[in-house]
This record gives C-alpha cells, sequence and structure tokens, in this order.
C-alpha cells in the first residue's frame, strides 16, 4: 500500500497534466483539476512524511523489477520532507498566481500552462525521491525543460525569452556533464541504482574513471545549484519570469539540486581529499560576493535572487563541519529558506504589480498602498536574517553552536557578518518600503485588477506557519538547554 | 598509435564534446549554440554506446542469449539508456528552437551582441 503510495506521488502531477491538455477547451475545469491534484499531493506527502517518522525507508520499484535492475524511488525522512516543501510551494504559489495569470493570458493558454507546471513538479518530486543515477538524469532534464517553458512564459516583459534560452544552454550543458559522470561511474561499477553503487564504492574509488565521473556529477549538480560564479543564469531568471511563477521557483529550483548534492556527499559519493579543501573556501565566497551583491542591489526580485545564493554557500559550509547533525542542519537551513523566500517572493508579486516593476525607486512609500503586505514582508525579512522565534532561527542557532562548541571562532564571526548583512539588504528595502520617495509616474496604464481574498490568506497563512513553527523550535530549544 | 585506435571512439566523442563546448561558449548566434548543444548531446551518445561495446561482442538479440553459442554480447543497457536520452536532447531542441523563433519574432534578430544591446534598452 505504502509503496504504491510513493508511485502515485510521481504518477499523479503527470495524470494531472495530462488532463489539462485533455481539459483545454475549458479552463475553469483545468484550474480546478490542477489545484485538486496538488492538494491530494500534499495530502499523500504530508502523510508518507508521518510514515517515515515511524518506519525510516521505504522503496517502490517500478514495473516489479528487483531493484538492481529496475529503477527505484526511496522515501526516507529528507526525501519526504523535500517533497512536501516542493508540492506546498507549488501548491501555495498555484493558488496565489492563479488570479495573476487570468489577468495576462488568454483563457485557453491557462491549461496548457498548468500542464506545463504540474509537469515540473513532477520532475521535482522524482528528482527528490529517485535511487537511480540515470533516471534522475531523466528528472532533472524533465523539470529543467518544463522550467524554461515556464521561464520563458511572460506576455509583459519580452526579456524573459532571453532569460529562458540563457539557461536553456546553461542548463542542458550542465544535465550533459552530469550524464557523462552517469556514464563513467556505470562503465567502473556496471550499476546504476544508488545505494548499489555506494555500496561498491569504497573498492573502486582509487580508479580514474570514477574520479573523472564525481568529478563531472559534483560539476553538473553545482552548476544547477548555482554556487557562487557558476550563478549567472539564476540571477536573468529571477529579473525576468513571470511573477505567478517566481515564487514556485524561488522556493525550489536551484535549492533542490544544492539537496541533491548534500545528499550524494552524505552517502559519500564526493569522500576525496580534496573536496574538503574545496568546500570551506567556496562556500565563503559564496556567501561574501553575494552578499555583497545584494547589499548593493537596486531590484527588490536581484537581492531576494542573492539571498538564494547565499543558501547554497551555507550548504556548502555545512558540508565541510564534520558534525553529526549537519545534514539534518542543512535539510532544515534549505526547508527554512524556501518557505521564507517562497512568502516574500509572494509579497514582492504584489509590490510590483502595484507598482509596475520591481527597482526599489519605484517602491517607495509602499505602505501607503500595502500596509499588510509590508508588515508581512518585515516578520518574513526576520526570518531569512534568523532571527528568534521565527522558523530561520533553528539552522543558524544549530550552527552558531556547534561553531561555538568547536572553538572555530573566525568561522563564527564571518557567519554573524553573513547575517548581519542580511538585515542590511533586506531593511534597506524595508526602509524604501516605509520612508522612500513614491515614484512621481503612474504606475499601471491599466487599472489594477480587484483584490481577491485568497492571496492574502495563503500569504498570512504562511507566515503564522512561519511564526508558530518558530516559537515551536525554541519551545524545543528551551526543553533541550 | 595503437591506443589511440583501439580507443577509437572515446577519443571520437571527446572532440566531439570538446568542438561542441567551445561553439557554444563562442557562437554569438543561437541558432548556431542550439546546434552545438545538439552536437554536445550527440557526443555523449557514442561515449556511452562506445562504453557497452565488447571485443567481438555480438548484438544482444533475442536468439543470443545463450551466451555459450554466441559468445560475448554486447551490453544492452547503454543503448538503451540512449535512447531515453536521445527522446531528451530531441525535447530540449524542440523548446530551444522555439525559443529563438519567438527571439526572432520579439527582437527581429538572433544574435547575441544586438541581443544584449537591444535588452539593455
Amino acid at each position: 500500500m505504502l509503496s504504491k503510495l510513493i508511485s502515485l506521488n510521481v504518477a499523479l502531477p503527470v495524470l494531472g497534466a495530462l488532463l489539462n491538455v485533455l481539459f483545454r477547451k475549458r479552463p475553469r475545469a483545468a484550474q480546478v483539476i490542477t489545484s485538486g491534484v496538488l492538494m491530494l499531493l500534499f495530502a499523500s506527502s504530508v502523510y508518507m512524511f508521518l510514515i517515515s517518522l515511524n518506519s525510516p525507508e521505504h522503496s517502490y520499484s517500478f514495473g516489479g523489477w528487483p531493484v538492481p535492475f529496475g529503477i527505484e524511488l526511496r522515501m526516507n525522512y529528507y526525501n519526504s520532507a523535500f517533497l512536501i516543501l516542493i508540492v506546498g510551494a507549488a501548491l501555495c504559489a498555484f493558488l496565489y498566481g492563479k488570479g495573476l495569470l487570468q489577468a495576462e493570458m488568454r483563457p485557453s493558454q491557462i491549461p496548457i500552462f498548468n500542464a506545463l507546471f504540474l509537469i515540473c513538479v513532477f520532475g521535482l518530486c522524482g528528482i527528490v525521491m529517485t535511487n537511480d543515477f540515470f533516471n534522475l538524469y531523466v528528472f532533472i532534464e524533465v523539470s529543467s525543460l518544463a522550467t524554461y517553458a515556464l521561464v520563458s512564459w511572460n506576455s509583459s516583459n519580452k526579456n524573459a525569452l532571453l532569460a529562458a534560452f540563457h539557461y536553456l544552454v546553461v542548463g542542458t550543458v550542465a544535465a550533459v556533464f552530469f550524464l557523462i559522470g552517469v556514464g563513467y561511474l556505470y562503465s567502473v561499477s556496471g550499476t546504476l541504482n544508488i545505494s548499489e553503487f555506494m555500496g561498491k564504492f569504497q573498492s573502486i574509488k582509487h580508479l580514474r574513471p570514477v574520479y573523472l565521473g564525481v568529478c563531472l556529477i559534483a560539476l553538473g549538480l553545482l552548476i544547477k545549484s548555482a554556487l557562487f560564479p557558476l550563478h549567472a543564469w539564476v540571477l536573468k531568471v529571477y529579473k525576468e519570469t513571470n511573477s505567478a511563477v517566481l515564487p514556485f521557483l524561488g522556493a525550489t529550483s536551484h535549492k533542490i539540486y544544492a539537496f541533491i548534492f548534500a545528499k550524494f556527499f552524505y552517502l559519500g559519493l564526493f569522500d576525496f581529499p580534496i573536496t574538503r579543501n574545496f568546500l570551506l573556501p567556496s562556500g565563503l565566497l559564496a556567501i561574501a560576493v553575494c552578499s555583497i551583491r545584494a547589499i548593493c542591489a537596486k531590484n527588490l526580485r536581484m537581492i531576494l535572487a542573492f539571498s538564494g545564493l547565499i543558501q547554497v554557500g551555507y550548504v556548502l559550509i555545512l558540508m565541510s563541519l564534520e558534525y553529526k547533525l549537519s545534514f539534518l542542519l542543512i535539510v532544515l537551513q534549505l526547508f527554512s529558506y524556501s518557505i521564507t523566500a517562497l512568502n516574500l517572493f509572494m509579497l514582492s508579486a504584489r509590490f510590483g504589480e502595484v507598482r509596475g516593476g520591481y527597482t526599489l525607486a519605484r517602491l517607495g512609500k509602499m505602505t501607503y498602498e500595502e500596509p499588510l503586505y509590508v508588515i508581512l514582508f518585515v516578520i518574513n525579512a526576520f526570518s531569512l536574517a534568523g532571527f528568534p522565534a521565527t522558523v530561520g532561527f533553528l539552522p543558524k542557532f544549530g550552527l552558531f553552536i556547534d561553531l561555538i562548541h568547536n572553538g572555530s571562532w573566525g568561522l563564527l564571526g564571518a557567519l554573524a557578518c553573513a547575517s548581519f548583512a542580511t538585515f542590511i539588504y533586506l531593511f534597506k528595502a524595508i526602509n524604501i518600503f516605509i520612508f522612500g520617495t513614491a515614484p512621481s509616474s503612474p504606475a499601471h496604464e491599466v487599472p489594477l485588477r480587484p483584490k481577491c481574498f485568497v492571496e492574502p490568506t495563503i500569504v498570512i497563512i504562511l507566515t503564522l506557519a512561519n511564526l508558530l513553527v518558530g516559537f515551536a523550535s525554541l519551545g524545543f530549544l528551551k526543553a533541550l538547554l | 598509435m595503437n591506443f589511440i585506435l583501439s580507443h577509437g571512439p572515446y577519443f571520437l566523442c571527446l572532440a566531439i564534446i570538446c568542438i561542441a563546448l567551445l561553439g557554444i561558449i563562442i557562437n554569438g548566434n543561437y541558432l548556431k549554440k542550439l546546434l552545438c548543444l545538439g552536437l554536445l548531446q550527440t557526443g555523449t551518445i557514442i561515449f556511452f554506446v562506445a562504453l557497452g561495446r565488447v571485443n567481438g561482442g555480438t548484438p544482444p538479440a533475442l536468439e543470443c542469449f545463450d551466451l555459450e553459442k554466441c559468445g560475448a554480447i554486447v551490453d544492452p543497457l547503454p543503448q538503451v539508456l540512449m535512447l531515453t536520452a536521445i527522446v531528451v536532447g530531441l525535447a530540449t531542441t524542440a523548446v530551444g528552437l522555439a525559443l529563438v523563433i519567438r527571439i526572432k519574432q520579439n527582437f527581429g534578430t538572433i544574435e547575441e551582441q544586438k541581443l544584449l544591446e537591444l535588452e539593455k534598452d
């Protein structure tokens, strides 16, 4: 029963996408189908998480083929937590973006858009769950192809096409690197199953093809997760994408690949002496450069994009510290960032819609028009900076405690500076929302669409969930101390 | 020389992959970039198929399941994987071409240099 449920998580979105195409003459039905599918998926992923709390590992092999031959999907805490994250983010972003899309698109386009959205969700769910190297490549490509199309889908901004093309070229090259790496590993080990490969890894890791293959896989995944010097595509994509799609991309996309990179690291795939020397400097470099660029950025979306790139740096730094809880902290860090970023991107979508742009100069005196949204933005900004009683606090606190425990004062200082930088760049934006000057030119040629109750409800619920989890974690820490 | 000959397919795909990467980097024309992307995938496909090769191996067809009769057979798995990779490559090319057409319609050019100037405006 449970293994069937695992397969349902990848089967349902595909089915939903097909139904959407079938119902392309009936946009309303397509909207209902998509929301229904996403809600079902969310329910099943939550159920799966609750089950995996009691019994850690579950697996499903496609077509009944036994594991080393067939493709295996695997479910444990971390995978199911990320599944919840992806599906939850998709659900929130979809419900939030519905109104925006209806205002922007012809009704006949909506079902096709929904189908693409569901295929993207399908690919990401597969990436998180699969336990097979080649299958992982296929899922990466499926989700990326859908993402290229989603990114290019912006009727009001034709630069989105260029961003999508740029992303397509970089993404495909990264995926090909990954594929060649998989080829090398297969040529030596004769297996594509990740667990089986890891069983053989210690005896074959001294061979040169394995080393080369692992390097190529790491390179592919790092381009996909947008580590600092390989990050240019993210900026273009975040700047030009449709604001209905961006919250979903902001919460998932390259963070999921960072998670996969970390997962492989903790499975032992990157277990080479050189890895340790590489992780800490590149993580610190990513955090330092992206923090400075976020402080200098003049566009709200760019600030948020850089905050996402900083998380990849955090992941690498956490990996470089040999703590028992590192992987848990990585998952918590990415998870808390994604929830916060989802919220921030949704709030900024509203700001952009009201003022017709995302440059900070346009967003002055936002408090007069959208007071509620600005308040929510401030709360989420605190969460991003890791303030107590928000969801962002726990991973930062865990990291700092570990650093103090081990006496790595230099790193502690650097990361404290990074947290402080988060305050600076977010509160630079908030300062403009409150005290900046409103733009004199009229923001909109077309009148704003009427407010609907769904959007504020979602952002309020998400922010409350953020605070609730934050308070719960405080209680947890109190009990611990 | 003997080494090069015996590893011919690998050198071939290495050459193809290098040419393709170079082409992606230096070409300013988006259509040519896309062609190079296709070339990159072709190189990968040749690499995988070469991985499965066995000296003197026969095709892994149904009659040849009896190993003693046929001797060595070629590893079929990389070939099967490449069927999937070809489909993925086709899809990528299709999406890329669709984007190039839309870029041409919207900007009137697919030369990177001109597009960068237009993007700034």
